[in-house]
């Protein structure tokens, strides 16, 4: 056939409606539609069953539910964590914390799979098996035991009241060694506020019932206690067309807290407890006060001391208070009016915003302030938990024989990271040779990180038991990778300032990691390893079954574990028990002065020993709740300004690293331009200093510095800079890391007078311009 | 004098194909200025590849500027790009037959503009596979698909449009299969001019619509007349206003380029005069819309003018695009003495060409920029290199098809005339 | 959906419970914000006085599922409407050439097809609440992240427009369920991922027009405001707050008179 022009018209003709015929213009087009959707690099989630399992997250205390599918290919995993509707505090709320917490469980960059041996010199990880990693931490600390040098191993935790703690305790103490530290939390300052003033170191703020809340400088809605519940309370007092509680926020920042209170009383930093006292002379010179308090021990004079309405009268004026609060007479005479008229009001105190455990004189006059209201036992006031139902893990260890290193200058020991951290690295009275880091990232979460950093250093030999490659890990010689919340067992118990006591148990929801094994599991099987008493001590198989033992008065193990939590019922109203010395409420601590004097060695110079403590009131102040100003203010000219930290749930709750989802909620007031930190200054001060918003600026404290953005607020208290707290990680990955800096840098740690619980709530600070 | 390219074998003599009656300059010279188009092309295509490979992440467009330079490229050179269908619309419809000396250019200017555009468009839209989907599925509701529709089917119309220059050609009219096509095409133009009329009278339409439709943009948006909003019709009379300005702006480009006389001044003369009626009417209307929206529609939202103007995107553009750009070439254009001199005639129409894409830039631009939201910040937009690159393609191909279609059709059917020793 | 401004403490825990929801990806760099994607997006604002006046009060912004087209509509004026009055005319929606965007006359709802949407943005240039987001990138999923994802919702390629869906497959999951059930939806039963997260009870979700739902006796309050109410968008979001400061800067096209009327029964500040 030839092809000539009729032949291929025909042709083309033919072909185009045989195309158009045939199915392959549709085939091509769905094939093209869903080529458009199919990018390799796009993942394609594994559908399965779903169902929910109940948890706590220890971090946060919240009742929490996982979302779990149960795929073909890929197994049962968690997709979702929500909130739990029937757990009694968080009644289905979260924090993003709780809502991003698969980011930090599902991440292979950051978690730990094997258990790692680092080569200090080359910074050099390698893998290697469980029973060489246990044998090398074994090893290590028989020897020192044989030696006699136990003393000399360490080991820091974050939650004494866990299981996993009170293991951790109990295989130091076992082994020889006083040295156990945690991280200091403002429950412990409540414990020894509530001790000495009540005899009950379980004391919380029935916040859900109150009608009236003054909060001094404590960052109700950024984070406190466990923040859920907290919000949860919150909820209940606003209200159309009127509000149902009256909310006070006192402090020196327009913070979240601030601004959604009913009213901010703007103060000067560090003054809120003088605040505290002068609300006290007011409502005894206004003659509206409940007169139960007068029955106080102390509150006349006592034994030739000073009592509390004395010390009110003779050094808290409140015109002065006022103006050394910066505050306004008229204002707070009528707030404190409204305070003590409110039916059910309550005064809180708490944790600052840079997150630091709070001075325990300013806790002990918030205290004061409530026994002047009459609410203590009341609903809507301050009560006293139930102290929770658990066992103690066995029977009482010897007392080591040498001295621990933090808290042994003070009367009763609160041993706690910074303290232990400061004593080893000046070697008072001995230096570490062991170091174990059992869950927390003290490296980043310091406090005063550079600190704990140089005690990582220079400690011969640093143990981390890890979920996460955080920054205390990339420190370890030897890395133990532990579960994540989700994939293991554990406890967290009564979070600050909960008016009821409530226990959390987390179980093994989904399968954990490579080799990683519950923290308490390694305890165990190190205490197994080193045979003796070590393992007399601690004579379980595992943490499920020391879990059970300890909650065996909570009821059957297995549905305490489905449902997650235990709580006690209502708060406990009436009558408060106080088990003090005088069997009264103690406005005048006769426990701390027991204490003190036997510290001082039979009571000769009080005065002395107390002043050796630091109270500079001396010690006609030193066992009544009084104000002494704090000590950031000391730092003189170099350091004009007061850095403090502005918290927020989008940054940090607990000691958990910042999430990416965290990481990208935050505005550009907190990280801006390519992930610099952004410190925030009232307007007027930049002026002051030749500073411009968006000026890169130099933060510097005698113990560290960052450098950040400038950003101005008309919100913050002038004289002041504020910088978010939880940023500047080196680890978790490329969504967390290098973003902004870390103000447990910058931060200067100073010991409260008395407690010597570490205090870090304002730091004295220059700001200076540099490049960049 | 010999020159040293002279004594160069002759490999590629394509005198031949010129068109009749006319001279071109040597294919070495040619080939020498082909390099500046190519060169573009070039980098154009890095700077599409790059857009394709790594996503509009290599432009500096984001979520407050959803549109950019390509967007303001492609209306702009749309607008331009009018004077085809006005022309044909001119010459074959009302039979206004003094354009058809300046037709053939207006054809394939738009040509250009057009496919240039349609190019543009493919890069700038973030699932280029997926275009497709605005035909198949389409939203009779959307400007957007009227556009798509009409930009695509008036592109193919101007194909057809511009067949018989390409089969004109001395060689390829040879064939005699093809001459007979090119005649029957001939007859059967103005079919097509109609159709290319309807079509760009809708999108240029559209074109404005999709901006005066957004209701929730207070900045763009305007009343209604029918389904259409006021921008519908203002973008249609600026386009036909400065389209022809445009073709013979380029007409008189290429003249002083090749030193050749290719159209009377007398078809200049008209088309000046067609552009400033037209940008009369256009700068009445376009001034009582902006009035009524400054003085009746803003405030009736709660707002003012001030706040529509915020720096950079300053008042100054208002008085850019309405007094210097709007205003004066109309003025300029209907002006008989203006008209007469080849400068001037110039400089009016390039102010008119400005103006359009002033217009085209602020619609797109400054819309984005102002907040609506109560609480957002007002930014501001600059373009990647990159975006330069992908908007340079209408530069660089047009100047491509230009080139050779100057070189080798018979685009400028007085030329021959005009050009006799 | 309404929300009490009132009561949100800007912790974001809303956000991220939206973007655990549905899959939204995490940038090397998010401090981009105007390439950020962030389906519901918590605005800080505060009422610009000097120290210690200051205020500061959130905006948690979901898409505001606007019907478009009831009153307060665009061209009432001189010109005629532009919409049949029985077809709602979402801003975003009415423009997009390919309907990958579309109003559900049912629900209300305002959904999102990605994977039919070509990427033109002109939704995001018609939305007037940036609630749109285009997908600048391709998301990152680190090793070992994807095990976290939800299968109900795809996570979305490059080039893309997403935004809120009103967390859309949970409604399509419930009615499942009350199809197997026999029932109905109820209130409880769709909830989106947003209001359970929220610590404060700020957020509450329903329909609002069932008078049996909690919304529907929300936004008759003359503290219930939404934003932007003059542009005649007609957005499902309500917002509530007694601070007149606040509702003031709402909406700056909101008359004086309405955030006044509403300050003097009740409202403080
Ligand atoms: N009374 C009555 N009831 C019927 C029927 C009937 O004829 N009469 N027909 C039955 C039949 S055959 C069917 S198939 C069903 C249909 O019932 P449905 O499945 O409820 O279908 P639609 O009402 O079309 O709603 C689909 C919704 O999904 C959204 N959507 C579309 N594409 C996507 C997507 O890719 N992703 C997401 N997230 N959303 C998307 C749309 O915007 C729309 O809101 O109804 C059944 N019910
Ligand atoms: S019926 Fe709807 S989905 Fe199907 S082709 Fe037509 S428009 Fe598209
Ligand atoms: S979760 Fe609630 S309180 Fe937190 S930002 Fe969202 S709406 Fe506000
Ligand atoms: S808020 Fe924006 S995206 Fe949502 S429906 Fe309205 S216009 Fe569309
Ligand atoms: S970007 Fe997608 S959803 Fe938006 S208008 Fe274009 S196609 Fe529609
Ligand atoms: S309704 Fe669902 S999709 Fe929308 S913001 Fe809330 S959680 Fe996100």
């Amino acid at each position: 056939m030839d092809w000539d022009r009729r032949t291929f018209v025909k042709f083309a003709v033919g072909a185009v409606l045989g195309v158009h015929a045939s199915p392959l213009i549709p085939k091509f087009m769905d094939d093209t539609a869903i080529w458009t959707q199919n990018w390799n690099w796009v993942p394609v989630p594994e559908d399965g069953a779903v169902a929910y399992a109940k948890t706590v997250n220890p971090h946060t205390g919240t009742g929490a539910m996982a979302k779990l599918i149960d795929g073909r290919v890929e197994g049962l995993r968690a997709i979702r964590v929500e909130g739990n509707p029937d757990h009694p505090l968080s009644r289905g709320g979260v924090v993003p914390a709780d809502a991003s917490a698969l980011q930090l469980l599902y991440n292979n960059e950051t978690r730990v799979a094997k258990p790692l041996l680092r080569n200090r010199a080359t910074g050099v990880m390698t893998q290697i098996t469980w029973p060489q990693a246990l044998d090398l931490v074994g090893g290590n600390l028989a020897e020192l035991a044989q030696k006699g040098q136990a003393h000399q191993a360490a080991a820091l935790g974050t939650d004494p009241s866990s299981t996993t703690g009170q293991m951790l305790m109990r295989l130091m103490q076992a082994l020889g060694s006083p040295n156990v530290a945690f991280t200091p939390t403002p429950r412990e300052t409540m414990a020894l506020a509530g001790l000495f003033m009540t005899g009950q170191p379980f004391l919380g703020f029935d916040l859900a019932n109150a009608n009236f809340i003054v909060s001094f400088g404590t960052p109700l809605l950024e984070g406190f206690g466990a923040p859920v519940a907290v919000r949860k309370a919150f909820a209940g007092w606003r209200g159309y067309p009127k509000n149902q509680a009256y909310l006070v926020q006192i402090e020196p920042r327009a913070s979240v807290t601030a601004s959604q209170a009913d009213q901010w009383i703007a103060c000067k930093p560090g003054s809120e407890g003088a605040v505290a006292l002068a609300m006290c002379r007011i409502m005894i010179e206004e003659g509206v006060y409940d007169r139960a308090v007068e029955s106080a021990y102390g509150w006349n004079d006592v034994d030739g001391m000073m009592g509390f309405k004395s010390y009110l009268m003779k050094s808290i004026d409140r015109a002065k208070v006022a103006s050394l609060a910066g505050v306004s007479l008229p204002k707070l005479v009528k707030m404190t009016l409204a305070f003590a008229k409110a039916d059910r009001a309550v005064a809180v105190c708490g944790p600052g915003n840079s997150g630091d455990p709070g001075r325990l004189y300013d806790f002990m006059s918030v205290l004061a302030l409530n026994a002047l209201k009459g609410n203590l036992g009341k609903p809507g006031g301050v009560v006293a938990q139930q102290p929770l139902p658990l066992k103690s893990l066995g029977g009482a260890l010897p007392e080591p024989k040498q001295p621990p290193l933090a808290g042994s200058d003070r009367p009763f020991s609160v041993n706690n990271v910074h303290d232990l951290a400061e004593a080893a690295l000046a070697g008072k009275p001995y230096g570490l040779k062991t170091l174990i880091l059992c869950g927390g990232n003290f490296v980043f979460n310091g406090p005063q990180a550079n600190l704990m950093h140089d005690l990582a250093r220079k400690t011969p030999f640093v143990v981390a038991i890890t979920p996460y490659m955080d920054e205390s890990a990339a420190m370890a010689d030897l890395v133990l990778p532990s579960t994540h919340w989700l994939e293991g067992w554990g406890d967290s118990t009564t979070s600050f300032g909960s008016p009821v006591a409530c226990y959390g148990l987390h179980r093994p929801l989904v399968k954990a990691v490579a080799e990683a094994k519950d923290a308490g599991d390694t305890l165990l099987a190190l205490a197994q390893r080193l045979g003796g008493p070590a393992a007399a001590a601690l004579p379980y198989k595992n943490l499920a079954e020391a879990l059970a033992k300890r909650s065996q008065a909570m009821g059957d193990f297995k549905k305490l574990a489905e449902t997650s939590y235990w709580a006690q019922k209502r708060p406990a109203y009436g009558q408060m028990r106080f088990n003090t010395p005088s069997g009264r409420l103690e406005l005048f601590s006769r426990t701390l002065r027991q204490l003190v004097s036997k510290g001082a060695g039979g009571g000769q110079d009080l005065d002395k020993a107390v002043r050796a403590l630091g109270v500079k009131g001396g010690a006609q102040a030193a066992f009544l709740p009084h104000w002494e100003e704090p000590a950031a203010y000391a730092e003189g000219a170099a350091y004009p300004l007061i850095m403090q930290a502005a918290p927020s749930l989008r940054t940090t709750w607990g000691d958990e690293a910042i999430t990416p989802y965290m990481v990208k909620i935050l505005p550009d007031t907190v990280l801006a331009n390519a992930d610099k930190l952004v410190v925030e200054m009232n307007p007027a001060t930049a002026r002051d200093l030749h500073l411009y918003a968006g000026d890169m600026v130099l933060v510097e404290s005698s113990a560290g510095s960052l450098t950040a953005k400038l950003t101005l607020y008309a919100g913050a208290a002038p004289g002041m800079v504020f910088v978010p707290l939880g940023l500047g990680h080196q680890a978790f990955g490329f969504q967390v890391a290098k973003k902004g800096m870390n103000f447990n840098r910058a931060v200067k740690v100073t010991s409260d007078p008395m407690s010597g619980m570490p205090i870090w709530e304002l730091t004295g600070v220059s700001v200076k311009k540099v490049r960049g | 004098m010999r020159r040293w390219f002279d004594d160069l074998p002759k490999y590629a003599d394509d005198s031949s194909w010129w068109p009749n009656g006319t001279t071109r300059c040597r294919p070495e010279v040619f080939l020498f200025w082909l390099g500046l188009p190519l060169t573009i092309m070039a980098y154009f295509g890095l700077s599409a590849f790059l857009v394709l490979f790594k996503g509009l992440n290599q432009t500096n467009m984001n979520d407050y500027f959803a549109f950019g330079v390509w967007i303001v490229v492609d209306l702009a050179v749309i607008a331009l790009g009018a004077g085809a269908f006005f022309t044909s619309f001119l010459n074959y419809i009302i039979g206004k037959t003094e354009l058809k000396p300046i037709v053939n250019a207006a054809v394939l200017i738009g040509f250009i503009c057009y496919t240039g555009a349609i190019l543009m468009l493919g890069i700038d839209i973030g699932q280029p596979i997926r275009g497709w989907f605005g035909f198949w599925h389409a939203n009779v509701h959307s400007m957007l698909t009227e556009v798509m529709f009409c930009i695509t089917t008036y592109a193919i119309v101007l194909c057809i449009e511009l067949l018989p220059s390409v089969l004109d050609n001395r060689r390829i009219g040879k064939v005699p299969e093809f001459g007979t096509f090119s005649h029957n095409l001939h007859t059967i133009m103005i079919v097509f001019a109609a159709a290319g009329t309807f079509l760009s009278f809708f999108h240029q339409g559209s074109l404005g619509g999709m901006f005066g439709v957004l209701y929730a943009r207070p900045f763009a948006y305007r009343g209604h007349l029918g389904i259409w909003p006021m921008t519908f019709f203002l973008f249609v009379m600026s386009a036909i206003a400065a389209g022809p300005s445009f073709t013979t702006m380029v007409v008189m480009i290429t003249e002083k380029i090749t030193g050749k006389r290719l159209t009377s001044h007398k078809v200049k003369m008209l088309m000046g005069k067609i552009s400033g009626w037209l940008l009369l009417v256009y700068m009445v209307c376009k001034s009582v819309d902006t009035l009524y929206w400054a003085f009746i529609y803003l405030p009736s939202k709660g707002l003012s003018v001030g706040q529509m103007y915020q720096a950079p995107y300053g008042s100054w553009l208002v008085w850019a695009e309405l007094g210097l750009f709007g205003w004066l070439p109309a003025i300029l254009l209907l002006t008989p003495r203006v008209r007469e001199s080849y400068g001037l005639l110039f400089l009016a129409m390039l102010l008119n060409c400005i103006g359009v894409t002033l217009n085209r830039f602020i619609f797109t631009i400054q819309s984005l920029a102002l907040p609506v939201m109560p609480f957002e910040k007002f930014f501001s937009y600059l373009p990647t290199w990159q975006e330069w690159g992908v908007a340079s393609l209408v530069l660089g191909h047009g100047l491509l098809i230009f080139m050779l279609a100057y070189r080798y059709l018979p685009i400028f059917p007085q030329e021959p005339e005009l050009n006799q020793r | 959906m309404v929300i009490d401004v009132d009561k949100c403490t800007g912790c974001g825990a809303c956000s991220v419970a939206c973007m655990s929801e549905n899959n939204v990806g995490v940038l090397e760099d998010e401090t981009e914000k105007i390439r950020s994607i962030t389906w519901l997006r918590v605005y800080q604002i505060d009422n610009g006085k000097a120290f210690p006046e200051t205020e500061v009060a959130f905006f948690p912004r979901p898409c505001m599922h606007c019907q478009g087209g009831a009153s307060g509509s665009p061209g009432q004026a001189f010109f005629q409407e532009d919409t049949d009055p029985q077809e709602a005319h979402t801003p975003c929606v009415s423009v997009c050439p390919a309907i990958a965007t579309d109003y559900d006359d049912a629900t209300g709802i305002v959904s999102q097809i990605t994977s039919r949407c070509i990427g033109c943005r002109y939704c995001v240039a018609a939305c007037p609440y940036h609630a749109r987001y285009f997908n600048w990138y391709d998301v990152p999923w680190p090793q070992g992240t994807p095990r976290g994802l939800s299968p109900f919702v795809s996570p979305r390629m490059r080039g893309v427009v997403e935004k809120c869906t009103f967390c859309y497959p949970r409604l399509q999951r419930a009615k499942n369920k009350a199809f197997l059930g026999g029932g109905k939806v109820g209130e409880m039963d769709y909830q989106t991922a947003c209001t359970e997260a929220c610590p404060s009870g700020a957020i509450t979700f329903g329909q609002l027009q069932n008078p049996a739902h909690k919304v529907h006796k929300l936004i008759q309050s003359e503290f219930a405001f939404r934003l932007l109410e003059k542009m005649g968008t007609n957005p499902k979001v309500y917002y509530m707050s007694k601070r007149k400061w606040v509702r003031m800067m709402a909406d700056n096209h909101l008359s004086q008179a309405k955030a006044t009327q509403a300050a003097a029964s009740g409202g403080h500040k």
